[in-house]
């Protein structure tokens, strides 16, 4: 997949993240121990996931990623499946020295979660 | 136990499976708005009733079941602000099948708003089920009927529909039986009114599923399902004995006292419940009313349980008056009743009360006792005990005699105040040297650590007043209070009549009833019969075991008279035969002469 953008987010395909798309699947469960010492669980939801990532990137997608990581909710569109969930970002990091690249106004090395909701 | 389906019963079982799924509807201000599970704030919701208080077991529950349930703000918005009091939340649970597929409700539930709150994380609702519809002012009119006929009544009163047929009614203890009420009954609302119904119907009542009322007996025999170990969240606690009534205390309005049954067949060796005046029992025949208090202990007869508590992963099929059997493990087999449950997604909790009857017996005597005789007696009235000495006392130099003894009973843990007045006469041995009188407490024969004294300078008459406390003592017991008198360089003598006592405090029983002691005293010193000089006496006394059906003994003669007794006839016959009567209990003696009339002893056997 590297090579082309395949990650969007209301439909805009961000570029492509730089150390690849890690996910975690959480399960939300409520574990107790029996009398006997086996487990008694009871789950409430398997497999939340949580998409993360990071992109280097020009100040313009650092916008609007931005804009999108502002919105309640969004939609994400990762290998053809389109999910919903909250866009959030963790960190932004101006490269050093390139501030300099006068054509672009700098790099940024952000970091995002999309968590599904 | 609800008729849940056999998938869901057996999906609640499993020991790895999805929470309960929570959806359901409020109607509110004419319209329906569903929700799910996603509606719903992470533990917000539970569910809880309860048919007793934790202590003790008790007929006639009528108490609520209770909802709390917070929303997410979005579906708040959805359904609006308004009012949502009174709005109606129908829940349903249900359970997801292994392969996820299948979605298995149990009987669902039906509550009533009562208050809701917004805040950031949503709005919390609390809501009750229709037991509350009850609260309604209720009119006293003499009235009878059957069971079913007054269930029908407060139910059409109070817009809940009846979740029983007539038949249904019927087979439960007095269903067939005519209960009436006068205007006399002291009950205030229509919750009132069921309260007592169900009390006489030996049951407990409260909403189904559907929301209508239902009476249930406490279950008797075979429990209803069995829990394992294994399916027990660990944290259980199980009693070490099994609670169970054999007795039963109702107050007769027309003799104010509390008169016991005991059940049929049944050794009386459990606890006793108490149900005050129940009005629905008062009226009838004197057979008829009997019969219809011992069908309320008869019906308890059967039902054993063991107090329990036990958390298990949430399964709506168990409802309260449930025998469940816990085997293994801690459980060991113990069978033990939902009295109260909470459940959530998660969790179901259940718990099951009672007293111990082993403890209970043995202060049974004296519970029964005082209870027979105060039930009109509040704990929070303030009752009078007060003694006068009967018998001269006299105190010899540096001795310690007996001033005041009595026995009071306490209903309550209390406090109580003793004021103590004696009139004595003191002489000193030595008119030169003071003396000392002082006085000693003692409770249940242990002395307190505080003994007043005072310093006699000369003889004469004094009159000494001390008082005293006593805190915290025990509530269901029986207590003698001793005071005593010691002189040191003198000797004192009160007269009859010159030891004045009174104790006071809240919680206890009335003192002029006999509590089930008896003081018997021989100390007789001369007859002076006419023709006889009696040179010994001496006096075995009998006494016959208090039967079960007496609860008061209202007549008390001192044992140390003769009276009724001819003399004339104790001289001409050999023989005489006396009785002394306190009530049922009878002390029966024998009284004849010796060989020699003029100076050969006396004796009574």
């Amino acid at each position: 997949m590297l090579g082309r953008n395949y990650l969007s987010y209301n439909g805009v395909q961000i570029p492509t993240p730089t150390e690849g798309l890690k996910i975690a699947y959480n399960n939300i469960e409520t574990v107790n121990q029996s009398e006997t010492g086996t487990d008694l669980v009871s789950i409430t939801r398997l497999k939340k996931r949580v998409y993360s990532f990071t992109l280097q990137i020009t100040p313009f997608w650092l916008e609007r990623v931005q804009a999108i990581a502002g919105q309640e909710s969004s939609t994400q569109t990762f290998d053809g499946e389109s999910i919903t969930g909250r866009l959030r970002l963790i960190s932004a990091e101006l490269v050093k020295d390139s501030e300099r690249l006068t054509t672009t106004n700098g790099l940024y090395i952000i970091t995002a979660e999309f968590t599904e909701i | 136990m609800y008729n849940a389906s056999e998938t869901y019963i057996a999906t609640s079982k499993q020991a790895v499976r999805f929470a309960q799924q929570i959806r359901g509807s409020i109607s509110k201000g004419g319209q329906i708005y569903t929700f799910t599970g996603s509606d719903v704030i992470k533990n917000s919701f539970e569910i809880t009733n309860q048919i007793c208080s934790s202590t003790q077991i008790e007929l006639g529950g009528v108490y609520a079941g209770q909802l709390n349930i917070t929303f997410s703000p979005a579906f708040a918005a959805d359904a609006g602000r308004g009012t949502w009091a009174g709005a109606v939340v129908n829940i349903e649970l249900a359970l997801i099948t292994e392969n996820g597929a299948e979605y298995i409700p149990a009987p669902s539930y039906v509550f009533t708003v009562d208050s809701a709150t917004w805040s950031a994380e949503g709005l919390q609702i609390l809501g009750y089920d229709n037991m509350l519809k009850f609260d309604r002012s209720f009119t006293a009119d003499t009235s009878s009927g059957t069971a079913y006929d007054w269930l029908t009544y407060i139910c059409t009163n109070c817009g809940v529909q009846l979740g029983m047929t007539a038949e249904e009614v019927q087979e439960l203890p007095n269903g067939t039986y005519n209960l009436a009420l006068y205007s006399d009954n002291g009950l205030l609302t229509f919750r009132d009114v069921l309260r007592e119904l169900a009390t006489a119907c030996g049951c407990f009542a409260t909403i189904n599923r559907t929301g209508a009322l239902v009476l249930r007996q406490l279950s008797a025999g075979e429990a209803t399902d069995s829990i394992t170990a294994s399916h027990r969240i660990a944290g259980a606690t199980f009693s070490d004995f099994e609670t169970y009534y054999t007795g039963l205390y109702i107050t007769d309005s027309e003799t104010n006292t509390a008169e016991y049954y005991t059940a049929a067949g049944v050794a009386d060796d459990g606890l006793t419940l108490s149900i005050g005046a129940n009005p629905f029992l008062q009226y009838g025949t004197a057979g008829v009313k009997a019969q219809m208090r011992q069908n309320v202990i008869n019906s308890l007869a059967g039902f054993r349980a063991t107090p329990a508590r036990v958390s298990l992963l949430s399964a709506a099929q168990y409802d309260l008056g449930d025998l469940l059997q816990y085997p293994g493990g801690i459980g060991a087999g113990a069978v033990a009743c939902i009295m109260y449950y909470s459940i959530t997604a998660d969790t179901l909790q259940a718990e099951g009360y009672g007293e111990n009857p082993a403890l209970a017996t043995a202060q049974s005597k004296t519970s029964k006792d005082i209870s027979g005789l105060v039930s009109a007696t509040s704990g929070q009235t303030v009752e009078y005990y007060t003694y006068t000495n009967i018998r001269a006392v006299e105190v010899s130099d540096g001795e310690e005699e007996t001033a005041a003894a009595f026995r009071f009973g306490t209903k309550t843990d209390t406090t109580v105040t003793l004021w103590h007045e004696f009139k004595i006469n003191i002489e000193l041995e030595d008119e030169e040297t003071p003396g000392v009188v002082k006085v000693h407490y003692y409770l249940n024969g242990i002395e307190e650590n505080y003994q007043p004294e005072q310093i006699i300078t000369a003889s004469g008459v004094y009159t000494l007043d001390y008082n005293y406390y006593l805190r915290d003592i025990s509530g269901g017991a029986v207590n003698t209070w001793t005071a005593t008198i010691e002189t040191t360089g003198a000797s004192a003598s009160v007269d009859i009549g010159g030891v004045h006592v009174c104790l006071c405090g809240q919680g206890l029983v009335s003192n002029d009833t006999f509590l089930g002691y008896i003081d018997a005293s021989d100390d007789i010193t001369a007859l002076t019969f006419a023709g006889i000089n009696p040179a010994a006496f001496s006096e075995t006394l009998t006494v016959e075991q208090i039967p079960d059906d007496v609860q008061t003994i209202t007549e008390e003669r001192q044992a140390d008279t003769l009276q009724g007794i001819d003399l004339q006839t104790a001289e001409n016959a050999p023989n005489v035969y006396f009785e002394y009567l306190i009530d049922y209990i009878a002390f029966t003696g024998e009284l004849y002469t010796g060989e020699d009339l003029s100076g050969g002893g006396y004796n009574i056997l």
